[in-house]
């Protein structure tokens, strides 16, 4: 038992502490008073502020209009305003012995003058001294307390009190901060000479923002000539001098030379900094060697500002400073910056070195200009002297690529382009060989990059043509193309004679613009000395060009011109009289009007129009011919279908020799007397109505005044394909005669057009049929081809 | 302050003028009356200068001539209250000669 006693002590619990509950009722109480306390302070004094507000308020309103009344005053007012404005001064002057009321004037002029500008702020300031609240001002700076000495001489600065001046200096090196800093704005603000006061006395720093307002107060000065400040370069005061830095840079004062030298070895960076910014500046060259010397003591950004400096100032001479920096200095941004002047003094010393291929090596493009342009001209003079020869492809090939190493690199594209192109195209001749040896058409559609609006030009103005050539003659770009395409075209007709044996399937070829262009401008040039058979290869190329720019809008021009010259060559005065007259462009009427009095026409008789076209189609396009030979035909087309009738086609030559039949059954007098009936009835309407019209060219009625029965009977006369598409056309029209208005205008602009296009549109389908037919290979490939060009010509 | 002022000024110049000091009275007094010229500053209590002329063009489709008063630097204000239809602009500190002359302006153009 003793053990357990041992081992086990009673254990006495911690009893709660006793709390003197009087205390805390006296503290509850004591708290409680103050917040009762403390309430009513804030109570009483937030009565007490809006109760001196509310009469600051309203002794505003009482004094507000005598305010008003003392600032706009004139002597020049009458006697009632004159009585007003002395009582209201004698009430001032009473209400102003009330210092609550002087405080309230006081605050009224103050907020006044921020508002107003003009005379009205000067009378303010006037008013102010006028009723000496100045004095309460001068009181305050008397004061103990440093708020309201900071008040009274931010008042007396506002109100603009001169006299307050030499009382307000004396603050300048005042030991309050504010008080400090509010003086030194008054002093330079008051008087001009404040400023050289504060810098000569002042004897605390100035901070950054007071400098900047200082600045400011000077900036806003009328009439201010300010100090030299280079006086202060000499000041003890740190902040004087950079102050006197910076405003010597801000009034551009360049007589401190020396100083500013002698302070790029001060100890103070900003000091420093400001120094050189000056030096910059004003182009101080005589203290680029103290910027050297002082160089290599100097941080990283006062050296960077001094490299800035150096070249900016330096010469050649200092360049040998800036390369040694360039070797020793470690510092990244140093070192660069050093480059960068170099390249600035002499540019292009240093070149860019980091990350650059040293493999790739320059090459020497000037020379071969030169080569590459007067080859092109050489070849330009020999393609004008000798129009059929052309350079042969592989001398071009060789040229290009012996000119490839040096070539300028505006013409490396195009040269690259154009081996790439001679390859492609080779290379789908080529297949186009291989897998169809039976289609002898080569499909070059996709060759003329040159537009066929040049072409179209060319034919229509034979004299703008030749202008147009002279200036191509000089541009090099564009012949170099074109001699290029022409060692294509040598080429394909190379291929041409190889592969294709019949003449007509040959022709196909010569739709190729450009040997159109060439050959047609040098033919019309020199028409008189054209061959028989040149007149119709000529034809043959110019009707082949029409149905390759069926769709262009200067189609309509360009069949014009090729039926002109048809007419010319093949058919009667008359003919080319109908033909050449319908213009539809004044261009296009002069060369018209050349041509006709050129009277180089040939007596051809039964010449057919449908003669070209059969030259130019396959059988379906023949067998449709001949139907429309008999819908229209006349004894032209009689002679055309005789001579078809030892057409090689079997077809053709039976259908030729039906047609033959009917047509010349259709021609016989009896039908040829009612068509010429109907025919003279509409002509007669039609003269008439184009008479009236008197703004219709001549030309116009001259076409529809042709008797078309005339032309029909006289055997001599040989009408042309359009003629009869016009004189059928009349006919209809004739039936109808409510539309004969209508007709007549129709005639003079789109019947043939039309007629001309359903041909072209006819025959261009026709090719297009057979191109799609033969050639989808080929045009898989074409289509290819620009994809296949760009992984070429990126590598 | 400048408000009084400004009546003053303009009393003397010959012109009748009501004074608003915040911009529900102004807005009260256009319901009762049309005035022929608004001389208003952009900072008013309750409704600002920009609500006010918005008020007048697109409320009211008054074409009453109106002038804005506001601080310089407070660009944009100004730049509203012309898109708003403004018809001019004075830059505080204002000189009230130059007020006066600006509404006469504005008055003739009438």
């Amino acid at each position: 038992m003793k053990i357990i006693s041992q081992t086990y002590h009673s254990i006495t619990l911690t009893g709660a502490p006793k709390i003197p509950t009087d205390l805390l009722w006296d503290l509850t109480i004591l708290f409680f008073g103050l917040g009762i306390f403390f309430l009513f302070f804030v109570f009483i004094s937030r009565n007490r502020l809006s109760n001196k507000a509310l009469k600051v308020a309203s002794q505003k309103k009482i004094l507000a209009p005598i305010i008003s009344n003392f600032l706009f005053y004139e002597t020049d007012a009458t006697k009632d305003e004159n009585y007003e404005y002395i009582n209201l001064k004698i009430e001032i002057r009473e209400l102003l012995k009330i210092p609550f009321n002087r405080q309230v004037l006081t605050e009224i002029l103050l907020d006044l003058q921020k508002d107003l500008s003009g005379d009205s702020r000067n009378r303010i300031f006037k008013l102010y001294q006028d009723l000496e609240l100045h004095l309460d001002a001068f009181k305050k700076l008397r004061s103990w307390r440093w708020e309201l000495v900071s008040k009274g001489i931010l008042e007396l600065t506002q109100m603009r009190v001169l006299a307050a001046y030499g009382f307000i200096r004396k603050f300048i090196n005042d030991k309050r901060g504010v008080v400090r800093k509010q003086a030194q704005i008054a002093t330079v603000t008051l008087k001009h000479e404040g400023i050289s006061y504060f810098l000569d006395t002042t004897r605390y720093g100035i901070s950054e923002w007071q400098q900047l307002k200082l600045l400011d107060v000077l900036r806003n000065f009328e009439d201010f000539t300010p100090p030299r400040f280079k006086a202060w370069l000499t000041s003890g005061n740190r902040d004087v001098v950079l102050f006197a830095l910076r405003l010597i840079k801000h009034y551009n004062q360049n007589d401190a030379n020396k100083a500013l030298i002698e302070l790029l070895k001060h100890k103070n960076n900003q000091i420093k900094s400001e120094a050189i910014q000056c030096i910059k500046d004003f182009g101080v060259f005589e203290a680029l060697n103290m910027l050297k010397t002082v160089f290599r003591k100097c941080s990283v950004d006062i050296k960077l500002q001094i490299l800035d400096t150096i070249s900016s100032l330096g010469k050649v001479e200092d360049i040998e400073f800036l390369e040694s920096i360039v070797k020793k200095e470690s510092n990244f941004l140093v070192k660069s910056k050093a480059i960068s002047a170099i390249n600035v003094i002499e540019p292009d010393t240093y070149v860019p070195t980091e990350g650059i291929d040293k493999n790739i090596t320059m090459k020497n493009f000037e020379n071969n200009e030169q080569d590459n342009s007067t080859q092109l001209s050489e070849v330009m003079k020999n393609k004008e002297l000798q129009p059929d020869d052309s350079l042969p492809a592989s001398d071009h090939k060789e040229d290009s690529l012996d000119n490839q190493d040096h070539l300028d690199p505006e013409f490396e594209d195009e040269i690259i382009f154009d081996l790439c192109f001679t390859e492609e195209l080779e290379d789908i001749l080529s297949e186009f060989n291989e897998e169809d040896q039976e289609v002898n058409y080569l499909p070059l559609d996709f060759l003329p990059v040159v537009s066929g609006e040049d072409e179209l030009k060319t034919t229509v103005d034979v004299k703008t043509t030749e202008n147009r050539n002279t200036e191509r003659k000089e541009n090099l770009e564009e012949e170099s193309f074109k001699e290029e395409l022409e060692t294509i075209l040598d080429k394909i007709k190379l291929h041409e004679e190889d592969n294709i044996n019949d003449d007509e399937e040959a022709q196909e070829l010569e739709f190729l613009p450009l040997v159109v262009e060439t050959d047609e401008e040098e033919d019309i040039g020199h028409i008189d000395e054209i061959t028989a058979e040149d007149i119709l290869s000529l034809e043959v190329n110019v009707e082949e060009v029409d149905t390759e720019n069926s769709e262009t809008n200067a189609q309509k021009s360009i069949d014009w011109m090729a039926f002109v010259k048809e007419s010319e060559v093949f058919d009667n005065d008359l003919h080319s009289k109908a033909f050449n007259e319908p213009q539809l462009d004044e261009n296009f009427e002069d060369d018209c009007s050349d041509k006709e009095n050129a009277n180089q026409i040939t007596e051809f008789s039964g010449f057919s129009i449908f003669q070209e076209l059969f030259r130019t189609c396959d059988r379906e396009s023949k067998l449709i011919l001949l139907d429309e030979i008999l819908a229209v035909g006349d004894e032209k087309e009689v002679y055309f279908l005789k001579t078809l009738l030892n057409d090689a086609d079997k077809k053709v030559r039976t259908k030729a020799e039906i047609v033959l039949k009917e047509l010349q059954l259709l021609l016989s007098p009896e039908i040829e007397a009612e068509e010429t009936k109907d025919q003279k009835e509409t002509n007669e309407l039609e003269a008439e109505h184009l008479h009236s019209a008197s703004e219709i060219p001549k030309a116009v009625t001259e076409i529809n005044t042709v008797p078309i029965s005339n032309l029909n009977n006289e055997e001599d006369n040989l009408t042309s394909l359009k003629f009869c598409f016009l004189n059928d056309l009349l006919s209809e029209s004739s039936n109808n005669q409510s539309h004969l208005f209508e007709l007549n205008f129709e005639l003079v602009e789109t019947p043939l057009e039309e007629i001309e296009n359903n041909l072209k549109i006819n025959k261009n389908n026709e090719v297009i049929e057979k191109e799609e037919k033969f050639m989808s290979s080929l045009l898989r490939n074409i289509i290819s081809f620009p994809e296949k060009f760009k992984e070429k010509f990126n590598g | 302050m400048l408000a009084s002022l400004l009546d003053y000024r303009l009393q003397k110049g010959g012109y009748n003028v009501h004074l608003a000091h915040d911009g529900r009275e102004v807005k009260e007094y256009l319901k009762r009356a049309t005035p022929d010229i608004i001389v208003s500053d952009i900072m008013m209590p309750y409704f600002s200068g920009i609500e006010l002329v918005d008020y007048i063009r697109n409320e009211l489709n008054s074409k009453i001539p109106i002038i804005i008063i506001s601080s310089a630097g407070n660009e944009e204000n100004v730049l509203s209250a012309f898109e708003l239809g403004a018809n001019d602009f004075i830059s505080k500190p204002v000189s009230p000669s130059e007020l006066l002359v600006r509404v006469g302006r504005e008055l003739n153009k009438q």
